[in-house]
Formats: C-alpha cells, sequence, structure tokens
C-alpha cells in the first residue's frame, strides 16, 4: 500500500480541487447556484461572490491539507487511518459546502436588492426532438471496463482450486497478511461480484441516456442544447475511463489474494493507487474540458428579455432540489456537473431507497 | 421544435402547450406523422407536471392533431373531421368581429390576416 498518509492527503486535495473547479465549470446563468438572468452575469456582486469564494476556498484547502496530514503523523498507523480519512473527508466536504452557502447567500441578497428579475419574461422550454438528436457515445466506450470486469471474475475462477483452505483478505502498510478468511464463494469472488453489478448499472445508465431531463436555457436554447449534447457524450465517456481505471487498480491489489504475486503485494498495493487516482484526474480533468463548451452568455442572451424562471426556491441550501410539481425524477445539479434527485418526487425516494439497499445487501450476499 | 411557455402568463400552460403545437405545424417547424416525447418526458424537459403535458396532448387528440397510444406514444396524427370548417368558421367570425367591435376596418383585418398567413405553410391532412 501506499502510505496512508499520501492517500488521505490525495484525496483532502482532489476533495479541495473539485470546489475549486466547479464554479469554473457551471454556466454564467448559474452562479454559485443562483439563477442569473442573462443580463445580470456581469454584476459587480458576482465579481465580490466569487472573490470572497476563492479566498475562503485557498485557507481552506491549506487548513485541510495541514491538519489531514497532522492527524495522519499523529494517529497510529492503520488502526486509526480509516476513521481519520472519512473524519478529513467529511470536515472538507462541509467546510467547503459551507464556503458555497456563503457565496450563495450573498447572491441570493445581491439579487433580491437589484431587482435582477424585473422586467424580464420567466419562461421555460423544451424541444420536441431533443431526446432523439442528442446522441450519447458508442458503448464499445463500456469495453475497457469489460474486459478488468472480466479478468476480475476468470482470475479468480482459475485459482479458486489452488487456493488454501485459509486466504489472505487483507494486508498492512509493510505488505504483510494481517486479516484471513475461510475460502468461500464471497470472499474469493466478492469483488468480482461488485464489479459486475457496477458494470450492469454503468451500462443501465448508458442506455438511459435518452431519458434524463433536458433543461434549457429559454434565452439561447440552440447554445444549451450543444452545452447538454457535449456535456452527456463527454461525461459518459469519462466515467467508463475513471471505472476502468478504478477497477484495474482493484483488480491489482487483489491480485495477492488469489495467490499471485503473493510477495509483491506492497508493489501491486501503490500501482493500483496509482491506478485509480490517475483514473480519478483523468475523469475530473475529461469533465472540465467538456463542462467549458458554451458556458458564457452570448451577445443576443443578454440582450434576451426571456430568461430561465427562477427556481432558486425549490433549492434547499441551494444543495437539494425539492419540487413536487416537476415531473423530473433526474434534475442537473445546481452546483457540479451532473445529476442529482428530485426529493419533491415519490420515486427518487424509492430510487435512492433502492440504491442504499443495495449498498448494504449486495456486500453481505456476496459475502 | 422549441416550445416556450410564459409561466406569469395568464393563459394556462397546457393551453401554451396546445397553442405552439398548433402553431408549429402551421409554421413548418413541425410535421405530420412527427413524434413528440411522452407526456412524463415533455413534463421532466419542462420542469413541470406531467397532468399539465397530459391535459395538453389531450386537447390536442380530441382536436385531430395528435395520436396518442401505449404503443407509438405520441404522434402528429392530422384529421380534418367533416364539421370542422363549420366550427371554425364560428370561431372565426367571433374573432374578426371582436375586430371590427374595436374599430378595425376590413383592409386592416385583411391585410393582418395576409401578414399572419404568410407565415404558414399548409400541412397536408390526412
Amino acid at each position: 500500500m501506499l502510505p496512508i498518509l499520501v492517500v488521505n492527503l490525495v484525496t483532502v486535495i482532489v476533495l479541495n480541487a473539485v470546489y475549486g473547479l466547479v464554479p469554473l465549470l457551471t454556466h454564467d446563468t448559474l452562479q454559485y447556484g443562483v439563477r442569473v438572468p442573462p443580463a445580470h452575469t456581469d454584476s459587480p456582486a458576482i465579481a465580490a461572490a466569487r472573490r470572497g469564494y476563492y479566498r475562503l476556498w485557498l485557507v481552506l484547502f491549506l487548513v485541510t491539507v495541514a491538519v489531514t496530514a497532522v492527524l495522519d503523523t499523529v494517529s497510529p498507523p492503520m488502526t486509526a487511518s480509516a476513521g481519520v480519512l472519512l473524519a478529513t473527508l467529511v470536515v472538507t466536504l462541509l467546510l467547503n459546502y459551507g464556503n458555497y452557502f456563503l457565496a450563495r447567500r450573498r447572491l441570493l441578497t445581491a439579487k433580491e436588492t437589484e431587482s435582477w428579475y424585473k422586467g424580464v419574461v420567466e419562461t421555460i422550454v423544451a424541444d420536441t426532438a431533443v431526446h432523439r438528436t442528442t446522441q450519447g457515445p458508442s458503448l464499445a466506450w463500456g469495453i475497457p471496463n469489460l474486459a478488468v470486469t472480466l479478468c476480475a471474475v476468470v482470475i479468480p475462477a482459475l485459482r479458486y482450486q489452488s487456493l488454501p483452505a485459509t486466504i489472505a483478505v487483507h494486508f498492512n502498510a509493510a505488505g504483510m497478511p494481517d486479516s484471513f478468511a475461510t475460502k468461500s464463494f464471497g470472499s474469493v469472488f466478492g469483488s468480482a461480484m461488485t464489479q459486475v453489478v457496477l458494470f450492469i448499472a454503468l451500462v443501465v445508465i448508458h442506455l438511459s441516456l435518452g431519458r434524463f431531463s433536458v433543461r434549457l436555457n429559454p434565452a439561447n436554447p440552440g447554445a444549451s442544447r450543444a452545452r447538454y449534447s457535449t456535456i452527456v457524450r463527454e461525461g459518459v465517456k469519462a466515467v467508463w475511463v475513471l471505472f476502468a481505471f478504478i477497477n484495474a487498480g482493484t483488480l491489482l491489489m487483489l491480485l495477492p489474494l488469489w495467490g499471485i504475486f503473493a510477495h509483491n503485494e506492497t508493489v501491486l498495493g501503490i500501482a493500483g493507487t496509482v491506478l485509480i487516482f490517475c483514473g480519478v484526474a483523468v475523469c475530473i480533468l475529461w469533465m472540465a474540458r467538456a463542462a467549458q463548451g458554451n458556458r458564457h452568455v452570448d451577445e443576443a442572451a443578454r440582450k434576451s428579455r426571456v430568461v430561465a424562471r427562477d427556481d432558486d426556491r425549490y433549492w434547499i441550501g441551494g444543495m437539494f432540489y425539492f419540487n413536487t410539481s416537476d415531473s423530473g425524477i433526474l434534475v442537473p445539479k445546481r452546483f457540479g456537473v451532473g445529476v442529482t434527485f428530485n426529493f419533491g418526487h415519490p420515486v427518487a425516494w424509492i430510487l435512492l431507497l433502492a440504491i442504499v439497499a443495495a449498498a448494504i445487501v449486495i456486500p453481505r450476499l456476496v459475502s | 421544435m422549441e416550445l416556450f411557455l410564459d409561466i406569469n402568463s395568464d393563459l394556462p400552460l397546457y393551453q401554451q402547450i396546445r397553442n405552439q403545437v398548433i402553431l408549429g405545424l402551421a409554421e413548418g417547424e413541425l410535421r405530420n406523422h412527427e413524434t413528440l416525447p411522452s407526456t412524463r418526458q415533455l413534463a421532466a424537459d419542462f420542469g413541470i407536471n406531467f397532468h399539465t403535458v397530459n391535459k395538453a396532448y389531450d386537447m390536442l387528440r380530441q382536436e385531430g392533431i395528435l395520436s396518442v397510444n401505449r404503443k407509438t406514444g405520441a404522434v402528429v396524427a392530422i384529421q380534418s373531421p367533416p364539421d370542422f370548417r363549420g366550427r371554425w368558421r364560428e370561431s372565426a367570425r367571433i374573432w374578426l368581429a371582436e375586430a371590427v367591435v374595436k374599430g378595425l376596418g376590413k383592409d386592416e383585418i385583411l391585410a393582418e390576416c395576409e401578414a399572419l398567413m404568410s407565415a404558414f405553410c399548409q400541412p397536408e391532412p390526412e
């Protein structure tokens, strides 16, 4: 394994980096979770909110990284590392959310005092052909993931007979086995089954792309349609690549468990972890590049009186969408790239419960 | 075809959808036999309740503009019922009468009609 200090630090740095990157990916008309009419995207209040956000972001970045380093150094190796990682991640998330919340509150105040929505026509728009014309990427992007998943099934299947009755299932920082389990389907194939379930889930999501809600900007529907199309196409490619990296990294780390390169677990652990971080970095950069397209408001849209409706009130804390009058189950995120649940829709709760249940039940089933 | 709904308009949203589909057909942006999104899909794209879209589709179906069924979904299928011309004449009479009452002259009304008609192309009825 990589020294746990490095893993924790890199994770905290990545999380902070994402929060630093997100405001640079969102559309001009959606600043810090606040809907902005195109005529006001150059408002000094937005520039001030952005400066405040990045000042605090830099402070949080330095503090969370320093605290993680100190905690990792003073806590006993391995035993507390998982707890430290979880605690630092949760605290980093909460602090960055707080920073976003402050920027959002500043903008909401400016929006109200300067009456940004006065004299505009709040409009919603839909394109009757968008689901037929928006093409997702080829399913072939799933082939690397499929290949890795098949390896994760075939390798333990070939090794199953030759494995001893008790196998090592965890290795310590020094690369020595520190946890053992009786040879069983679950202990040998557990990880492979998780990868198979994940692969099936990704295929289902890939094939369901046409069903996602497409929210267009009435001030410039053509540009927002092009932006949506690029984000969907490149986002799906990036997610396939991300999971291919994650599964390949996990596969490398699992080889010693199946008796392959059993004495090189340290090297494989480092290689696997590096591979996973590479996948995360590639995915983030890929999405960041895709989200740059049509991000800015053009001159025609700036002059348009027809603007997207002010839907700030449906976003609880700027993060959770709750609109019982909206038939959309998954809606575009307010801050970031991707989709989130409409918690005002009963089906969203059922889906959420199903995901949580699957996350709890599947690991127990395979073990 | 893009459908724009003014959420603060006095005209209900379902009426706006119905009107825009008909205008889209007359202006050639939407064609006969073209598929429209399902009620749930269109409602999700607008961010509104699917009952609103359902109501609009139901109106269009009753008016012989749309065919909705489980297999094919919502498809534009223009039909002209035998009594259509009589009903349309009655509606047009009211609209024209309103213009006359408000003081528009015959030439002005005809010029307006001409200008509006020039934006339309004739869809082929079944």
